[in-house]
């Protein structure tokens, strides 16, 4: 094993110990190695999460430790490696880039929070805009960074139209088409999706990502 | 004459040490972590009483004796009337009472076929379980519609059910003025002004707080206007455990109750001696799906905890229970819903909210389930009746055996058997028990197949007593105004 193998290795053995501590570590000793951060993500990180990911399928690991693994990455990739993705003046090939949020006038995230994860974990750039978000802020960060989906979550009834209001901006400025919008949250439902124009519905986190993979062409 | 709950609780699964453990940790848990309250007035509040505010982050830690003062403030047994004295409803200490469903967004229809419901749905779904003799207390069945806006829905709700039936309702309100919308129309049904509604609240309101440890905006607004005019509230928080609390029992009942005591001293510092019922619906994270469960086990442990944290504060406590995560009226929903039922009712929980009808972790509702769930209902209470065996009932039992004795056959003549049947035995009305010959010979008929014809007779027959007309148009008017 060369040594560049031995340092992807580590980066994967140290996402499967869901330690945020030792991810950092093994991050920063590949990257003073001079390894190349892209490297860093695609070789260590991403496969690292993946092997999770292939547990979770096979019933071997469960909801936490997908978690457990996808949030101390998702930081590490953005406190530590897009700087120096950026200082390269490179970037990321993600499979596509997600604007994730909860709508106006609620703070339930976890729902929004799990999807993240498990977005970050089958390698999309997730741009998480937290909760109680107005929807002009979801149609904001969008246009910003050309988001391929925006995804926005409500876990009450009275909140819904918050993502009724996201369509109706992208529709009014003319840029509908520019985006997949995909709607979340319990009380979401199939019809409720049609009603509004939105382009898809997953009732959980593992066919949200299928929605996702899907509605951008990438297949199962 | 008031409706009689049934005694429950009497099941315990701790010792008075470990819950008084539990309560000193909570007050730990406040006192050092604290609670966030995104509402400025309610951060003024609780700072001039003692506690301790950090203004940016929201965070409120309170001090162990606030909360002590705050719980010696709640009242003890509260009340919460119907539209006539005949469904007022007494919540004293471990007895049960059942609530309704609540919250569903679809119909399941007789054909099997699962629909976005409409609110006309709404009035049916009351309607049919305010006949239902073992519901005592209304909620709203259904709360989303594809014919009615979101904004505002709770009054609308209120007005749909109020029509449909004399009992208790409980209501829900997306912040301050539909509190106080609903506490005119609550006015105008009972003919007084809307400062007397606190006297008789005829509706109490939900005040779902957001675990972990987090109150929003529109909640604490809902409080501190319940507050003002004494309408009961219920004070609620539905962690999933492994998800928005810890996954342990003792860490989700902890988190639960911490959460609830925050609510109970801002309610009670805002307006000392408001009315609250303790609130509890503990759910389950699924980890291999991620959607919380309402069908899980676990929850039947979390009830026989919280249920004696409430006899040791002496608060009214209402839970949810009889719940299913099945998707239609099957074996998985007969199973989820009598186990989750019958726990909370032996837990002593005094209103259990039992979603009734309801499946798909309550989104769905059905017709033929509201029957059967009836049905569960029944049984249960049949069991919390329990058995008397006294001195006397001992003795009337070895007249009876002596009278029969080993030379006679049976005990159907003997008038014994006359006088107890009523109290003893308890027929069902959806459950068949007939031998296989007969049950061919009358149609083959399931459970599924009775409440079907149940529920439609009722649907046809059942009118409860109605508002008078300018009532009726009145209420509509309020219904109809904006919230905001």
């Amino acid at each position: 094993m060369s040594s560049k193998e031995k340092l992807f290795n580590n980066l994967v053995e140290a996402v499967l110990t869901f330690d945020e501590k030792i991810i950092v570590e093994k991050t920063k000793e590949a990257l003073s190695s001079g390894v190349d951060p892209l490297d860093i993500i695609e070789k260590g990180l991403a496969k690292g999460l993946k092997a999770v990911g292939e547990k979770y399928e096979a019933g071997e690991f469960f909801l936490m430790h997908l978690i457990a693994a996808a949030e101390p990455v998702q930081s590490v990739i953005k406190e530590l490696l897009e700087p120096e993705i950026r200082k390269k003046g490179g970037g990321r090939k993600p499979l596509g880039k997600v604007v994730l949020g909860t709508v106006e006038g609620d703070i339930h995230d976890i729902g929004k929070n799990i999807v993240g994860a498990m977005l970050t974990a089958a390698n999309f750039e997730v741009y998480d805009i937290g909760k109680d978000v107005p929807a002009e802020k979801f149609v904001e960060k969008a246009k910003e960074i050309q988001a391929d989906i925006i995804g926005a979550s409500a876990l009450l009834t009275t909140t819904l139209p918050g993502q009724e209001r996201i369509i109706e901006i992208l529709k009014r400025e003319g840029i509908r088409d520019r985006f997949k919008v995909i709607l979340g949250g319990a009380p979401v439902t199939e019809e409720w999706v049609k009603k509004v124009g939105g382009d898809g519905y997953a009732g959980d986190a593992v066919e949200a990502v299928k929605l996702v993979k899907r509605l951008l062409g990438e297949g199962e | 004459m008031p409706l009689s709950g049934i005694k429950g609780g009497q099941l315990r699964f701790f010792t008075k040490d470990q819950i008084y453990s539990l309560h000193l940790t909570s007050l730990n848990v406040l006192e050092q972590i604290g609670v966030m309250m995104d509402h400025d007035a309610a951060l003024k509040l609780m700072e001039e009483a003692g506690a301790e505010v950090d203004y940016k982050d929201r965070i409120v830690k309170i001090p162990q004796y606030l909360v002590l003062e705050a719980l010696r403030k709640v009242p003890r047994n509260i009340t919460l009337y119907g539209r006539n004295s005949e469904n007022d409803v007494a919540l004293t200490r471990d007895m049960i009472y059942n609530g309704s469903a609540n919250n569903a967004i679809a119909i399941l229809d007789f054909n099997g076929t699962r629909r976005p419901a409409t609110f006309k749905d709404l009035e049916d779904f009351t309607r049919l379980q305010d006949a239902l003799e073992n519901i005592h207390i209304m909620s709203t069945p259904i709360t989303a519609f594809n014919d009615v806006s979101p904004k505002g829905v709770y009054k609308r709700c209120y007005e749909g059910v109020v029509k449909n039936t004399e009992k208790h309702v409980i209501n829900q309100a997306d912040g301050a003025k539909e509190v106080r919308d609903e506490a005119r129309m609550a006015a105008a049904i009972m003919d007084i002004e809307l400062e007397e509604v606190g006297r008789r609240p005829i509706f109490s309101v939900i005040a779902d707080l957001a675990p972990p440890l987090k109150f929003p905006r529109t909640i604490i607004e809902v409080i501190m206007e319940c507050a003002k005019y004494r309408i009961p509230i219920l004070l609620e928080s539905d962690p999933y455990a492994g998800g928005t609390a810890p996954i342990t029992t003792a860490g989700i009942i902890l988190q639960q109750n911490a959460e609830i005591l925050a609510g109970i001293t801002l309610t009670e510092l805002a307006k000392p001696n408001t009315p609250i019922i303790y609130t509890c619906a503990p759910m389950v994270l699924d980890m291999r799906l991620g959607v919380a469960s309402l069908g899980a086990p676990e929850r039947g442990v979390y009830h026989v905890a919280t249920a004696q944290l409430c006899r040791y504060y002496g608060v009214p406590l209402c839970g949810v229970a009889g719940t299913t995560d099945s998707k239609v009226v099957d074996v998985q929903a007969g199973y989820e819903k009598a186990i989750s039922y019958l726990m909370a009712a032996l837990s002593g929980v005094n209103i259990i909210t039992s979603h009734t009808g309801t499946l798909e972790s309550v989104l769905t509702i059905s017709y033929e389930q509201s029957v059967i769930d009836n049905e569960i209902y029944g049984m249960v209470f049949r069991i919390l009746r329990g058995g008397d065996i006294s001195d006397d009932s001992l003795y009337e039992a070895f007249k009876v055996i002596g009278k029969v004795g080993p030379l006679g056959s049976h005990y159907l003549s003997q008038e014994h058997t006359r006088k107890y049947f009523p109290v003893e035995e308890w027929l069902p009305t959806v459950s068949d028990r007939n031998k296989w010959d007969a049950w061919v010979r009358k149609g083959k008929k399931t459970a599924l197949k009775m409440a079907r014809e149940k529920a439609k007779k009722i649907l046809k027959e059942h009118r409860p007593e109605p508002l008078p007309r300018e009532t009726l148009e009145e209420i509509a008017r309020i219904a109809e105004e904006p919230i905001y």
